[in-house]
């Protein structure tokens, strides 16, 4: 039996052995394309703490969709939220409307205008216009972000000089779900290439029984994404349209008897570098967004709790909110580089609208009301930021960071308020050793929603500030990091159950959380992920604790994947006991004559599914449903 | 307030002075190590000649760091030939390697529609960077390879070549 046969036999149990001796042309090649990554471009290393996922580890993966990434970045927990939009949480925060999270294609922000959670429409948003993402956990840089969060998500969409093909896909998922991919690539000429990807999915999920109801957020969604390049100009088009069963909802029983969340959005963004090294950015773009959410449920079971309608005596049964949402904005950034200093200076001018359409409601009493113009509504709001990021070099590798934004911002109904961050770091870098330590202190702005489910239609900001530090080995073969976060928030916006508003709490919310992340080049055939992560908080309300193993396996045209994620239990309420959940997903693929590939995905097929708990106010009880789904995936790809 | 930041963007832009340094690109490195072992191991030649139809960017990186290879201009010298850009003469070009039986590796996907004889690609395709070595042609060439090269080899039939 020669050695290709035994490693044949040895895929299947994910292992293969390696028969080359070093520098081999397979070990150059794969040192090649690690060097040759897109991310090596785009990532600021320097700037935070960061998780790459490669074009290479999307490919093996089989990841289609952004939630088959986020379900498994370290430090978060991932799952459907109560309108059934897969969101993030930190571990140990409950899993909500969040306004922590930004999401970026390419350099530009995505997130919703009215929530500040891009998962609306960007939760099961396709990859196939991406090359890899970057999530960096640090907040406050310049260069990476230059809107107030804590997390940033950045797709790099691909790029056409390293495609050369065009490219469909069809999905067939167990459930009913589809997808289908049009994905072409054209280098034009020397200077222009055009990249279109265009998409329809049906999303079927597990429908969970409360209140004896099944509710549902099986998702329809569209997506165009359109990128023309020439020369230092880019021109970017974008279109998500997502219709989902509204879940919960807004019903007091958590179980609504109908309802649907329609979400549209759409931008177009136009960027040029000027000057011979491109240091200096101008970008001009235009976001317009609409969302609309049916919803019904019997006043038997409690109605509706839509804040801003909310009449406890009176409860509404039914209630129909269409908004639409305009976004202008504007951009300058200039970079400064002397052998010893990295400057970045930016301007950025934001504009945003708010034009409610229509909000109709009917009340336990049978009454019905037009309430466009009774309503409290953030109708605007400004904001213009001035920022600067330095990054000195004390030495070759020893880099301090100092970073300063500046943000003068009007919500509608409220004063003009200025807002200050800074954010210094050190760095030290060489071929093996890593050390980075940042002090944060930022904030985060309430969103409008929150605004205008607050008492008095204002909320201050939510003020935060982290220290972060990082340490980490690397070598040929094993790469090790170890990250400590210390985050404390005030002035945190929470429910208050007396008056049925959003309020600012004098209470601090404290999070340690700290994670040990492992890679490791079995041989050239077969990498290995490891990551354990844990957060102390005081209450919990999602996993606090968790950890992945994942198998990378390459060999010639057959790729396989192997991926185990567990996740401690919690006691929630202090009366709903979630165990610990282990589940393990596979994925192998294989590539036929022609540039025909299949592909065949068990999502999640062993193991206990993770658990999204929630309370319900209107009996008092509290129960979880299935974070993600148990399903099978068929996937053909033709590239041409 | 937005013309005082408006003022200190520019006061920064006119202030700070504007350096760049070229370091040379790892993945230009490794590249050129790939193509050199190739050319190498197909030749068994000391110091073997490639004729080199290249942009001018590819061109003055490969001259750079070519050890053991050496460039030369003229098809009729060459040991091997390396195609990656189209010009006027590239059917010429082709007609010489088919003639003088000389082994070419196309770095230009887009390419090997028009070279059909050439040993085989080395090229992005679909984002990730692919070696294919056409099991027709190293029969045709007589081209003894190392075991490591197994892994590459590929027929013709194998990909849609059009």
């Amino acid at each position: 039996m020669n050695i290709n046969k035994i490693n044949i036999l040895l895929v299947g149990f994910g292992i293969l052995t390696s028969t080359y001796a070093s520098e081999n042309i397979l070990e150059l090649l794969k040192k090649y394309e690690k060097e040759a990554d897109l991310s090596k471009q785009t990532k600021q290393e320097t700037l935070g703490h960061l998780i790459v996922i490669s074009r290479k580890d999307l490919d093996i993966m089989q990841a289609y969709t952004l939630a088959d990434v986020l379900k498994m970045l370290p430090l978060f927990n991932f799952g459907a939220n109560k309108f059934g939009v897969e969101s993030l949480a930190i571990s140990g925060k409950s899993i909500r409307i969040s306004t922590n999270y930004r999401l970026y294609i390419d350099d530009y922000e995505v997130s919703s205008i009215h929530t500040y959670s891009p998962f609306l429409s960007y939760d099961r948003y396709p990859l196939d216009n991406i090359d890899h993402i970057e999530v960096y956990y640090s907040s406050g840089s310049s260069a990476v972000s230059n809107e107030p969060s804590i997390v940033i998500i950045k797709l790099y969409t691909k790029n056409v000089k390293r495609e050369n093909k065009s490219k469909i896909r069809l999905t067939l998922e167990t459930k009913n779900g589809y997808t289908g991919v049009l994905n072409f690539n054209k280098k034009i000429n020397k200077d222009t290439s055009v990249l279109l990807t265009i998409s329809k999915m049906k999303i079927d999920f597990e429908k969970p029984v409360i209140n004896n109801n099944k509710i549902d957020r099986n998702q329809d969604r569209y997506s165009i994404f359109f990128k023309l390049i020439h020369k230092n100009s880019n021109l970017d088009i974008s279109f998500v349209s997502v219709d989902r069963g509204v879940f919960a909802g807004f019903s007091a029983d958590k179980s609504p008897d109908d309802g649907k969340l329609t979400s549209k959005v759409g931008y177009i963004a136009f960027t040029h570098k000027f000057l011979e090294d491109k240091s200096l950015k101008l970008s001009l773009s235009y976001d317009l967004q609409s969302r609309e959410i049916i919803e019904k449920n019997k006043s038997s079971e409690g109605g509706i709790v839509f804040l801003p309608l909310y009449d406890r005596k009176n409860p509404p049964v039914y209630m129909d909110e269409k908004v639409e949402f305009h976004k202008y904005s504007a951009l300058a950034e200039k970079t400064f580089k002397t052998k010893n200093n990295e400057l970045l200076v930016g301007l950025f001018f934001r504009d945003y609208i708010q034009h409610l359409e229509k909000l109709d409601a009917t009340y336990k009493d049978g009454s019905t009301s037009d309430l466009k113009n009774k309503v409290f509504r953030v109708k605007n709001f400004k904001f213009d930021s001035f920022y600067l990021e330095d990054n000195f070099y004390i030495k070759k590798n020893l880099i301090f960071n100092f970073n300063y934004r500046f943000d003068h911002f009007k919500f509608y109904g409220q004063s003009t308020k200025n807002k200050h961050s800074f954010r210094t770091g050190l760095i030290f870098k060489n071929e093996k050793y890593l050390i980075k330590s940042f002090y944060n202190s930022s904030y985060i702005l309430p969103s409008m929603l929150e605004i205008e489910s607050s008492k008095e239609n204002a909320l201050n900001p939510m003020d935060f500030y982290n220290i972060t530090f990082e340490t980490g080995y690397s070598n040929n073969k094993l790469s090790i990091n170890g990250y400590y976060g210390y985050f404390e928030f005030k002035n945190s916006i929470t429910f208050d159950p007396a008056i049925f508003k959003l309020i600012n709490t004098d209470q601090k919310q404290i999070s340690n959380i700290y994670g040990l992340k492992l890679t490791y080049n079995i041989n050239l055939f077969n990498y290995l992920d490891f990551s354990i992560w844990s957060a102390l908080r005081k209450t919990e309300a999602s996993y606090p604790a968790g950890a992945y193993l994942r198998l990378f396996t390459e060999y010639k045209k057959l790729q396989v994947y192997n991926e185990l994620i567990y996740k401690k239990g919690f006691t929630y309420y202090n009366t709903l006991k979630i165990k610990d959940s282990i589940m393990y997903t596979v994925a192998v693929s294989y590539k036929l004559p022609h540039y025909w590939r299949i592909r065949f995905k068990g999502e999640n097929i062993l193991g206990n599914l993770q658990q999204v708990p929630y309370f319900v106010a209107f009996n008092n009880s509290v129960g979880s449903y299935n974070a993600v789904d148990r399903k099978l995936l068929l996937t053909i790809e033709k590239a041409f | 307030m937005k013309k005082f930041i408006l003022f200190l963007f520019i006061a920064f832009i006119y202030v700070a002075p504007v350096q760049t340094s070229y370091a040379q690109d790892k993945k230009d490195i490794y590249e050129v190590k790939i193509i050199e072992k190739l050319v190498l191991d197909i030749t068994k030649k000391n110091m073997p000649k490639v004729f080199a139809v290249l942009d001018e960017n590819k061109l003055k990186i490969y001259s750079k760091l070519f050890n053991r290879v050496k460039i030369v201009d003229s098809l009729h010298k060459a040991d091997f030939v390396l195609l990656q850009k189209n010009t006027d003469d590239l059917e010429k070009v082709i007609r010489g390697i088919v003639k003088d039986k000389i082994p070419a590796l196309v770095l230009d996907l887009h390419l090997i529609r028009y070279c059909p004889d050439c040993l085989g690609i080395f090229s992005w395709i679909n984002g990730r960077p692919n070696l294919i070595l056409f099991e027709e042609v190293i029969r045709k060439l007589n081209i003894r390879l190392p075991k490591e090269y197994d892994y590459f080899i590929e027929s013709k039939n194998y990909l849609s070549l059009k």
